[in-house]
């Protein structure tokens, strides 16, 4: 059994058909690289996953459970997180903060349990050893709005790690870095997966996408167009038409 | 003496009534137009209470849970909308609660309630009950403020959205924000209508609304002191100013107005900035 199992889901935004009828799985302790050009529908799918829109056919399971019709907060505590290609930081918080309010969830839970409980120090040591681990402890006390782009990126992978999810989906991490930047964080993406943690990467950087991922899937249109082997899929014929056929349109 | 303890009285039951208000508002980022009607519900019920001879401490407890309940009954219809949405859901309330009283004859209609009986030991009976509420309701500002509540409530002003990707639950703790807010303000209602004595459907309109919202704008919404501050002089303006009792929707209109335009983070967003400066020198 999979660790996540999307099966035939289908989505429509007013005459966009964003995604049509796909299925995809990751196993346990997979890093699944997940490509497709522009517009192909990535993030939608991730959105699915995370319970962020409803699919308007099909079903996802996690765990084991069927997990189509829950809320984003139940998928959460089942154990996916993610870091969205736009970035979400909590303004009004410090970078320390944004990652200690994740680290801390579980004392969130619900909130007779959130009132009782006032040690945050845990929590923030925890924070602090994330974000240093993602290269930017020395900004932890900054507002999001003080640092670039880049280190709010790094952040928000941080903050997903600080739920300690089973399964992380990460929606364009490397967007926006510069090839040293990418690689670096590549190589710390790649050393995420571990028998308790798979690794669902969406990424335009293909090249750091065939170097870190041994498996990839391919989306194109809001179609399931492959998943193969890293090497096999580089090498197809059908990915390189699916990609200058962005341009012939 | 007995001026100095009816203007303390009033600026008590403003500042409890006011943090009231800011745990909804401020700590949990759900604005409120309406939030006078918790307030009215608050004096009905210990009013009517007191006057079948319940002692008002007794009284002030069906009060709070009486305007906690409608609290979250409203927290429950407005889960679903947002920002503006709230704001007039809200006001709409607020003018629901006013028609309704007019209407009933039980709660004395257009005239209202008078005759409301003193409180034991009197004024000074009064201010010492309404000061242990409203430091109770400080202390549970400043407690919740730096428990996991006030963290997730913090996420949730924030980015309700954002907020539910760390696996908060974020309808329950806004309905929970409703209920303590709501339930502060039947308390404070409680007092004030025993500190006044007479109450009228229009004692807890628009306009109380507007007032008890510019004290938690100018104060700096969120802000525990800087709030409690703002209330205790917004209350006692109009019994020094009699132009400002005569104005007053203008008057807090405007404060509110020209706090979010000018100063958004209030008194305590000023002086802390100040401080800062200061502290930089
Ligand atoms: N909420 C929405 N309402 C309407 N259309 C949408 C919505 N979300 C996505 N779409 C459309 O669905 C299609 C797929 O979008 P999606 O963002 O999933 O693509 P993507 O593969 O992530 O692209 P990119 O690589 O640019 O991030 C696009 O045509 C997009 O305009
Ligand atoms: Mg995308």
């Amino acid at each position: 059994m999979s660790l996540l199992e999307v099966q035939n889901v289908s989505i429509r935004f007013g005459g966009v058909d964003a995604v049509r009828g796909v299925s995809l799985a990751v196993e346990e302790q997979q890093l699944l690289g997940f490509i497709g050009p522009n517009g192909a529908g990535k993030t939608t799918m991730m959105r699915i996953i995370m319970g962020m829109v409803r699919p308007q056919q099909g079903s996802v399971e996690f765990r084991g459970k069927d997990i189509t019709q829950w809320s984003v907060q139940h998928r959460v505590q089942l154990g996916l997180a993610l870091a969205q290609q736009i970035v979400k930081p909590l303004h009004s918080l410090t970078l320390l903060d944004n990652v200690a309010l994740a680290a801390g969830a579980r004392h969130m839970r619900n909130p007779l349990q959130a009132f009782l409980n006032v040690d945050r120090s845990e929590a923030r040591d925890q924070a602090r050893n994330l974000l240093d681990f993602v290269g930017i402890g020395n900004v932890n006390n900054a507002f999001p709005s003080e640092v670039p782009l880049g280190f709010i990126k790094r952040m928000e992978v941080a903050r997903a790690l600080a739920l300690e999810p089973g399964l992380l989906l990460l929606d364009e991490p490397l967007a926006g870095l510069n090839q040293t930047e990418a690689r670096d964080l590549a190589d710390l993406i790649a050393s995420l997966v571990t028998p308790s943690r798979s690794v669902l990467l969406i990424e335009h950087n293909i090249g750091e996408v065939a170097r870190i991922c041994s498996e990839i899937y391919v989306q194109e249109n809001g179609q399931r167009l492959m998943q193969d082997k890293a090497e096999r899929v580089m090498a197809s014929a059908a990915l390189r038409q699916a990609y200058l056929g962005e341009h012939k349109a | 003496m007995s001026y100095e303890i009816a203007v303390l009285t009033s600026m008590s039951i403003a500042i409890l009534f006011a943090l009231s208000l800011n745990l909804i508002t401020g700590f949990c980022g759900q604005v409120s137009l309406g939030h006078a009607a918790f307030y009215g519900i608050g004096a009905y019920v210990a009013a009517m209470l007191t006057k079948a001879d319940l002692a008002l401490p007794i009284a002030l407890i069906p009060a709070a849970v009486m305007a906690g309940l409608v609290g979250v009954l409203v927290g429950i219809a407005s889960l679903r909308v947002r920002h503006d949405f709230l704001a007039i859901t809200t006001m709409g309330v607020g003018f629901l609660f006013v028609g309704i009283v007019r209407k009933q004859d039980a709660l004395g209609g257009e005239i209202g309630i008078s005759g409301i009986p003193s409180v034991a030991f009197g004024r000074p009976g009064l201010l010492l009950l309404a000061l242990v509420c409203m430091v109770l309701f400080i202390l549970l500002s400043i407690y919740i403020r730096r428990s996991w509540l006030g963290f997730a409530f913090e996420s949730i002003s924030d980015d309700e959205d954002t907020a539910r990707t760390f696996g908060i639950d974020v309808s329950k703790f806004k309905l929970l924000a409703f209920v303590v807010g709501t339930a502060g303000a039947g308390i404070a209602g409680g007092l004030y209508a025993h500190h006044i004595r007479f109450i009228g459907p229009d004692s807890f309109g628009f306009v109380e609304s507007i007032t008890v919202l510019a004290m938690v704008i100018v104060g700096g919404i969120g802000s525990i002191a800087g709030v409690a501050v703002a209330a205790a002089v917004l209350a006692t303006l109009p019994l020094w100013l009699q132009f400002v009792d005569d104005y007053k929707l203008l008057i807090y209109g405007s404060l509110i107005f020209i706090t979010m335009r000018f100063a958004p983070t209030g008194i305590a967003g000023i002086v802390h900035t100040l401080w800062q400066k200061r502290q930089a020198k």
